[in-house]
């Protein structure tokens, strides 16, 4: 990738921000999950998908590879999806973006989506939001070692409330 | 469903997301480039705003009240505008200094924003400190509303009702305490209502999140 930039500095920048692109892209599907579990309607994920990017991108020079990348997107994420209140909007946006950002995260209005999606999204909505933030890092596998530390409570606190939200995640799937 | 069959499903869902929804490179520099609408960005811009008005004020009030303190040199015409004499230049002096203090704290205030944006803290500690500057955010904001403005207003009126005769004691420095009082009350009000206004959903989001932390914690504490 060549970027043409007039000093050194600029240099650094376009480096830092091909090397967060590049970083970003490839785990972006965090950011997807977070959007789908957080918000109910396309153009609300949109905003959102938006506003976690910007703040990946603020936040990026204070990951220095101690936490796992994917760990520091969860928490960074988590952060900005818990701290979001949507704005009534005056006018739309005006920036031109491709198809694939138009489409972006369309999957609940698809009518071939998986049912099972469907009843597992729609399960999830009636967790409250920190609820909703451990159960979607259970689903990602991770460890309470990790879920303690992108949430900032103890593991014993992980353990208990993760059993007490997969307890009330199982009685909702069974009224469902 | 079982919740077991959860991960499984979740899994298929990534699998499609990867497939199907994926955001080029292209699409991702083109988003960076646009401005967050978040709460916490419009503070920023809000201070901003608010560090450059308190340092023109402030910078204007000191060099004006100088000026008259110590005598402006002879060839220089203020007009009427600014009235002449030691009791208006000591109180642009302090004028100055006070919208100098309330300039700092605000340039304070915005450094702690812009920490706690670019730290990527675990999410109880961001909630709690987010509520924590914007509460003293509102605080101060309504504060430096309530005494800046009406501050500036009340020397524009004693420049007009005293002209020659800076705060003598008569009927209208009496007239002069009222207006100050209901300003500042206006003020004070008028700010807390914009304060609201502006970053109230914001944070009583905040308060219902940490609130749902605390409960839980509370209630899985009697479990461990």
């Amino acid at each position: 990738m060549k970027y043409k930039f007039d000093s050194s500095k600029s240099l650094i920048e376009a480096n830092t921000e091909g090397r967060f692109v590049e970083m970003v892209t490839e785990s972006q599907g965090i950011i997807h999950k977070v959007c789908n579990i957080y918000c109910d309607d396309r153009e609300h994920r949109k905003d959102l998908f938006q506003e976690i990017l910007i703040q990946l991108w603020k936040s990026f020079g204070s990951f220095q590879g101690k936490a796992k990348f994917s760990t520091w997107m969860y928490r960074v994420s988590l952060n900005v999806a818990l701290q979001y209140v949507r704005k009534e909007r005056k006018k739309p946006s005006q920036t031109h973006l491709s198809d694939e950002v138009k489409n972006l995260s369309d999957t609940i209005q698809d009518d071939n989506y998986e049912e099972d999606l469907k009843q597992l999204y729609a399960a999830i909505s009636q967790l409250n939001d920190i609820e909703k933030a451990i159960i979607m890092l259970y689903l990602e596998d991770r460890d309470n070692e990790e879920i303690a530390e992108i949430i900032g409570i103890s593991q014993n606190y992980v353990r208990v409330r993760m059993n007490r939200s997969k307890e009330k995640l199982k009685r909702i799937l069974n009224t469902q | 469903m079982e919740v077991n069959d959860l991960k499984a499903i979740w899994k298929k869902a990534s699998d499609r997301e990867k497939s199907g929804y994926w955001v080029s490179d292209e699409d991702l520099r083109t988003m960076l480039k646009k401005k967050s609408h978040a709460a916490i960005a419009d503070v920023q811009k809000e201070l901003k705003n608010k560090i450059l008005m308190t340092t023109i004020f402030s910078v204007f009030g000191l060099v004006m009240g100088c000026f008259i303190v110590f005598k402006p040199p002879a060839d220089l015409d203020l007009g009427d505008f600014v009235p002449t004499g030691l009791a208006y230049g000591i109180t642009l002096i302090i004028m100055g200094v006070a919208v100098g203090v309330i300039s700092i704290h605000t340039r304070i205030r915005h450094r702690q924003v812009r920490q706690l944006v670019e730290a990527a803290q675990p999410l109880k500690a961001s909630l709690t400190q987010t509520r924590g500057i914007f509460q003293k955010i509102i605080g101060a904001g309504v504060l430096s509303d309530t005494i800046v403005t009406p501050l500036v207003m009340i020397l524009i009126i004693a420049v007009q009702v005293y002209n020659k005769e800076p705060f003598a004691f008569d009927l209208r420095l009496l007239y002069l305490l009222l207006a100050a009082v209901a300003l500042v009350y206006g003020f004070y009000y008028l700010a807390k209502f914009m304060m609201n206004r502006k970053f109230g959903r914001f944070v009583k989001a905040l308060d219902d999140r940490l609130n749902e932390l605390e409960a839980m914690e509370t209630e899985d504490s009697e479990i461990i």
